[in-house]
């Protein structure tokens, strides 16, 4: 049998008995997967008058802040006092040292600040994550470079590691460069364009976790990879 | 699964995440089966994939596609479950010729079955992948962690290894 006849003649053979779903037993399961994940509590529909006493009450809520305190500038205000708008960084580079100067990112709303090297790179902000990405989009035969920073503010640092190991089939282990942190990477494969996933968690302090993911290739390790985890260096969690 | 719905799982929507498992539990269940062959086992790695898939669709890339995440995650889950196996329930470590003598095959889908038995695991892995699922090679690179050209030599060892256990074994019921 040539090869394109027992290609076909797998594929048909193993479709020929179709997969019958017991439906008791994935009932049985989506009960099991309920029961162990949390899941938003559906939103009723409001009576229309409710709405507008709340938009009102807000409305007062605010103005009364507004006259008195205003705890997001009072935070922002603090940020600043502790942590100066530009840093001067060190980046080690094949054998001698690069000074680069550092922009402090306020994300005090989101638990953190950070020092962005923002000649090379820029910190965007996405709805589940940030992510510090070239500042110019690299030439399209470059895999991509970035580092993305997710907050996972109810899962501990054990169970999200557990998540990355097992959706990257990954092994963590303690690292105290460029933070303490539990860190594992994978490399697919061996050629200078190779892309390279490396992972850092760390607490939250408030019992969640902050994972850390750089992406970039095998030639670039020693330039953004060092580049981005001299960056990591110099995150800071700060008090929301 | 399209964008929509996965904005609203990662929202922690139930409707939206029953829409997922309705999809996807068929063909997770198959793949399992086919790889661990056995329903239990099968049943508890899909089970533990759709909670790692919930727990972990925060860092899902929404650019990329989502069903190779998914593979990925159920792949690795079965390979966890093949790992926790003692040596002797393993397919790979039991001798050919006892697995011959369990019962003998009476269709072309039962001869298939015998030989994928005693694939080794990323053999049978990349079988399934491909022939049952029908994974482009591309997905199956990242469903593996393995470059496609890795991809390309891992099919063609597996369809050798299949054809020679066929050969072996079929005793004249099948020609291949």
């Amino acid at each position: 049998m040539d090869n394109n006849k027992f290609e076909r003649y797998i594929e048909k053979t193993l479709k020929e008995e179709e997969y019958k779903v017991d439906e008791l037993q994935k009932e049985k399961m989506w009960q099991e997967l309920e029961g162990q994940l949390s899941f938003e509590k559906e939103k009723k529909k409001k009576p229309h008058w409710i709405g507008l006493v709340s938009t009102a009450a807000a409305i007062l809520i605010l103005a009364s802040g507004l006259l008195f305190t205003t705890p997001g500038h009072a935070l922002v205000d603090t940020v600043k006092k502790w942590f100066e708008p530009e840093k001067q960084m060190k980046i080690p580079m094949e054998g001698s040292e690069e000074q680069e100067t550092a922009t402090l990112n306020d994300q005090s709303e989101k638990g953190y600040v950070i020092y962005v090297d923002e000649e090379h790179y820029k910190l965007e902000e996405h709805e589940e994550y940030d992510l510090i990405t070239t500042k110019e989009p690299l030439p399209e035969q470059y895999p991509e470079v970035s580092m993305r920073i997710i907050h996972e503010k109810d899962q501990s640092v054990e169970e999200t590691i557990r998540n990355l190991e097992a959706e990257y089939d990954l092994t963590f282990e303690s690292t105290d460069y460029p933070i303490d942190a539990q860190t594992a990477r994978t490399i697919e494969g061996h050629e200078w364009n190779s892309p390279v996933n490396r992972f850092y968690v760390i607490s939250d302090e408030n019992g969640g976790s902050y994972i850390f993911h750089q992406k970039y290739f095998l030639e670039a390790s020693e330039g953004h990879g060092v580049r981005l985890s001299e960056m990591l260096k110099e995150f800071y969690i700060v008090e929301k | 699964m399209d964008k929509k719905t996965i904005k609203r799982i990662k929202k922690g929507d139930k409707k939206a995440f029953r829409t997922l498992y309705d999809e996807y539990y068929q063909s997770a269940m198959r793949t399992a089966v086919s790889m661990l062959k056995n329903d239990s086992d099968a049943s508890d790695a899909v089970q533990e994939t759709f909670i790692r898939v919930y727990k972990g669709i925060h860092s899902f890339d929404e650019s990329k596609l989502f069903k190779p995440w998914f593979y990925r995650i159920l792949t690795n889950e079965v390979r966890r479950l093949i790992k926790k196996r003692k040596p002797e329930q393993d397919y790979d470590q039991v001798p050919h010729s006892e697995i011959a003598q369990v019962q003998p095959p009476e269709t072309d889908h039962a001869t298939l079955d015998e030989a994928m038995m005693r694939l080794k695991e990323n053999h049978r892995e990349a079988i399934v992948l491909k022939y049952l699922e029908g994974l482009s090679e591309k997905e199956m690179s990242t469903v593996l962690d393995i470059s496609i050209s890795a991809v390309k030599s891992r099919l063609f060892q597996a369809r050798k290894m299949l054809k020679e256990e066929l050969r072996g074994d079929i005793h004249g019921q099948q020609q291949v």
